[in-house]
C-alpha cells in the first residue's frame, strides 16, 4: 500500500514538472486541500515556511532583472510559484499518510540507520529547546567569545546524549536479535 | 515580586497552561506540584522568562516582562541576573571546559576582578564538596555533581529569585539530602518543582498544584494539601495498589 | 542550498535520480559490511549531527544567511561512499520531514553535496593528512565550493534546457553567469564555519571513540 501511495505520488510529481499549465497547479492543489481539509491551516503555513525565502528571491531578482531590460513576465512569475507551492503541498500531503519508514523498509540496514538516525534527530531536537533556554537564561553580557563556547556546547552535549542512545538502542536491537554479531 | 494574571499558553495547539493566576512575594519558598504532563516546565520557563504567554500578563517587580521587555538590553542583563534557572537535565545548563570555569562563567559576565571571581568561586566549590573536581571536564561527572555544579553556577551571583525544575529526578538519596540542605540555608525566593509528595515538605512552606488538565487546583501551605486526601486523588498524586502491612494484603491510596 | 522543489527540469531530476540511485546501491552494500553493533551508535550520531549541522545557520555579509552542510565528520571518520548514503538520508529526512529541500532536488543535492562534497573533502583531507588540522578546513572549504559550483551549474543549466518553445525558460530563469557568483561566494564562509565545526566535532567524536574503531583510512 506504502509502495502505491509512493509511486501515485512520483508520477504526480513527473506530471507537474511537465506539463506547465498553471489550471493543473490550481486543480492539483484545491483537490489536495480539499482532501485533508482540517489540516489545511497546519500545513500551508509549513509548506510557505519551506518555501518562502528562495522563492521571494528569486521572484524579486527576476522582477528586478526583467524590469530593466525588458518588461516583466508576470505569467512565469505565477506559473513557477504555483508550481512550487502545489509540488511542495503534495510532497506534504503524500508524507502526511505514508509511513516512510515502512515505505523504505526493503532494506534492513537502511531501516534501521535511518529509524535510529531520525529518533537522535527528534531527541536532539527536543533537548535543543532547553539548549537554547539554557543558554539564554545565563547570558548577562552578549559576546563572541560566548558564542565559540555554546556551540562546543551544543556539540559536545548532542555527541554525549546521541552515542550513549544509540548504543543502548543497538544494544536492544541485539537483544532482540535484530543485529547479529 | 511575581504576578500571573490569566495566563494561558498552548503549544501546537495543545494547551499546557490554561488561566493561571497566581502572586509569589519575596522570600517565599513555592513548591510546584503536579503529575508529569501538566505543565510544570512551562510555568518556570515562563516565569524565567524564556518562553511568553499565549495570552495573560507575568509581571516581575513591577515590570510586564514579554518580548519588548527583552528588547531593552540594560532591562535584559538585569533579569537575567535576578533570575537563576536551574534545569531539569544538568547538561544543559554546563558549557564550561572545567568545573571552575562553569561556575566562574557568570561571574566573569559582570566583572573583570579575577581574584574576587576566585574567591567566590572557591566559596561555592567548598560549600558543595565539589573541590576535588575543580579542573574536570563537567559532562563526564556524576548526575548529582553535575546538578551541584549546575547549581553553584547559578548561586554564585546571588540572584533574587531561584527557578528549579525537578531538581531531585535523577540523584541518588545522599545527592538529594545535600541539595535539600543547601535550600534550606539560602534566602532567596525560590520556585521548585516536583511530583515527589515525600520531598515536596522539605521544600517549601507553600504549595502551587497543577492539575492534568493544567489549571491551578491548589494554591496554599503544603501540609494543608497533603492532608487533603480528595485533592491528591484528583491530581494524580497518589496512587492505589496491593499491599502488605505485616501479615495482610490490602490497598488504598497512599503516597511512598 | 535549500532549493525547494518546480526550479529543476525532469530532464535533470529524473536521470540524476538514476546515477544517485546506482551510487546509493553500491553505497548501501558497502553500509552493511561496515555496520555492526559497535559502529551503529557512531554512524547515527555523526549522521544525526550532520542534520543538525544543516540547520547551522551561518551569516554572510550583506545580510544573508546560508547553511553549513555537514559532510566532514562523516567523509573523514566513515569514508566517502558511506557519507555519501548517511548524507543523502539526511538529505531525505530534510526534505520530507523538516520541509528543507525537494524531493526533485535531492538527488541533485545528494550528488553535489553528498558525491561531490564527501570524495573532495575525503580526498584533500587524505593528501594533506600530515597536517591533520589544517586539513580538516582546507578540506571542508573546498568541498563546500565544490558543491556549490555544481548545484550553480545545474541550476544555471536550466534556463538552455527547460525552456518552452519559444526559447523562455519553464524552471530556474538564472544562466550560470548570475548563479556561480551568487551560490560560490556565500559558500566560501559557509566552507569555513564547516571546517571549524568539523574540527570541534572530530576532537569530541575521538574522546568518546577511545577504542579507535573509527577511522576512514582503515
Amino acid at each position: 500500500m506504502q509502495i502505491i501511495r509512493l509511486v501515485i505520488y512520483a508520477l504526480l510529481i513527473i506530471l507537474l514538472t511537465t506539463i506547465h499549465s498553471k489550471s493543473l497547479y490550481l486543480g492539483v492543489f484545491s483537490i489536495l486541500v480539499l482532501l485533508d481539509i482540517r489540516f489545511f491551516i497546519k500545513k500551508i503555513r509549513f509548506v510557505l515556511a519551506s518555501i518562502l525565502v528562495f522563492n521571494l528571491i528569486v521572484t524579486i531578482s527576476y522582477a528586478v532583472m526583467t524590469f530593466f531590460t525588458s518588461s516583466v513576465d508576470w505569467e512565469y512569475i505565477v506559473l513557477i510559484n504555483l508550481r512550487v507551492l502545489t509540488i511542495t503541498y503534495t510532497t506534504f500531503y503524500f508524507i502526511g499518510h505514508t509511513n516512510l519508514f515502512e515505505a523504505l523498509s526493503f532494506s534492513k540496514t537502511l531501516s534501521f540507520l535511518l529509524t535510529i538516525t531520525y529518533s537522535q534527530i527528534i531527541n536532539f531536537m527536543k533537548v535543543m529547546t532547553d539548549i537554547r533556554d539554557a543558554q539564554i537564561s545565563r547570558q548577562i553580557l552578549r559576546s563572541r567569545k560566548n558564542y565559540r563556547i555554546f556551540s562546543s556546547h551544543i556539540v559536545a552535549l548532542f555527541f554525549t546524549k546521541s552515542i550513549y542512545n544509540a548504543k543502548e538502542t543497538s544494544c536492544a536491537m541485539r537483544a532482540r536479535g535484530v543485529i547479529d554479531d | 515580586m511575581i504576578e500571573l494574571k490569566n495566563v494561558s499558553y498552548a503549544y501546537n495547539e495543545k494547551p499546557v497552561l490554561v488561566d493561571i493566576s497566581c502572586s509569589i512575594s519575596k522570600g517565599e519558598r513555592i513548591v510546584l506540584l503536579g503529575v508529569n504532563g501538566c505543565g510544570k516546565s512551562t510555568l518556570l520557563k515562563i516565569i524565567g522568562g524564556l518562553i511568553f504567554p499565549d495570552k495573560g500578563t507575568y509581571t516581575f517587580k513591577d515590570r510586564v516582562i514579554d518580548r519588548s521587555f527583552f528588547k531593552n538590553e540594560e532591562y535584559r542583563r538585569s533579569f537575567r541576573r535576578s533570575v537563576g534557572v536551574l534545569f531539569q537535565s544538568p547538561d544543559v545548563m554546563l558549557f564550561n571546559p572545567t568545573v571552575y570555569d562553569e561556575i566562574a562563567f557568570s561571574l566573569r559576565q559582570i566583572s573583570e576582578n579575577e581574584l574576587l571571581i576566585k574567591e567566590k568561586v572557591e566559596h561555592w566549590i567548598d560549600l558543595l564538596n565539589i573541590k576535588k573536581y575543580e579542573r574536570s571536564f563537567p559532562l563526564e561527572l556524576s548526575g548529582g555533581e553535575k546538578q551541584k555544579v549546575a547549581l553553584a553556577s547559578i548561586l554564585v551571583i546571588e540572584p533574587e529569585l531561584l527557578l528549579l525544575d525537578e531538581p531531585m529526578a535523577n540523584l541518588d538519596p545522599r545527592s538529594q539530602g545535600e541539595i535539600i540542605d543547601l535550600l534550606y540555608d539560602l534566602n532567596i525566593t525560590t520556585i521548585i518543582s516536583t511530583h515527589n509528595l515525600s520531598l515536596a515538605p522539605e521544600l517549601g512552606e507553600r504549595t502551587i498544584l497543577l492539575s492534568e488538565d493544567h489549571r491551578i487546583l491548589f494554591d496554599g501551605g503544603i501540609n494543608e494539601l497533603l492532608n487533603n486526601e480528595e485533592i491528591l486523588i484528583n491530581a494524580n498524586l497518589v496512587h492505589k495498589h496491593r499491599h502488605r502491612h505485616k501479615e495482610t494484603y490490602h490497598s488504598h491510596y497512599h503516597r511512598h | 542550498m535549500h532549493i525547494p522543489d518546480g526550479f529543476i527540469s525532469p530532464k535533470v531530476y529524473i536521470p540524476a535520480y538514476a546515477i544517485s540511485a546506482g551510487l546509493w546501491a553500491y553505497s548501501a552494500t558497502r553500509l552493511k559490511k561496515a555496520l555492526s553493533s559497535e559502529t551503529l551508535p557512531f554512524l547515527s550520531a555523526t549522521t544525526a549531527f550532520s542534520f543538525v549541522l544543516m540547520m547551522v545557520v551561518v551569516p554572510i555579509p550583506g545580510g544573508t544567511t546560508a547553511h553549513a552542510l555537514g559532510i566532514g565528520p562523516l567523509s573523514i571518520l566513515f569514508g566517502p561512499s558511506m557519507s555519501f548514503l548517511c548524507i543523502s538520508l539526511v538529505l531525505l529526512l530534510q526534505a520530507l520531514f523538516f520541509g528543507n529541500g525537494g524531493i526533485t532536488t535531492l538527488p541533485i543535492n545528494a550528488l553535489a553535496i553528498g558525491f561531490v562534497g564527501s570524495y573532495s573533502l575525503y580526498y584533500t583531507y587524505r593528501l594533506l593528512i600530515r597536517y591533520e588540522k589544517i586539513a580538516i578546513v582546507i578540506s571542508s572549504i573546498l568541498s563546500v565550493l565544490l558543491a556549490a559550483v555544481v548545484l550553480a551549474i545545474i541550476l544555471g543549466i536550466q534556463p538552455i534546457i527547460g525552456v518552452d518553445e519559444s526559447g523562455k525558460p519553464l524552471f530556474f530563469p538564472f544562466g550560470i553567469s548570475v548563479t556561480i557568483p551568487a551560490m560560490v561566494i556565500p559558500h566560501i564562509f559557509v566552507g569555513v564555519a564547516e571546517g571549524v565545526l568539523t574540527l570541534i566535532a572530530i576532537s569530541v567524536i575521538r574522546r568518546f571513540d577511545r577504542s579507535r574503531i573509527l577511522n576512514a583510512n582503515n
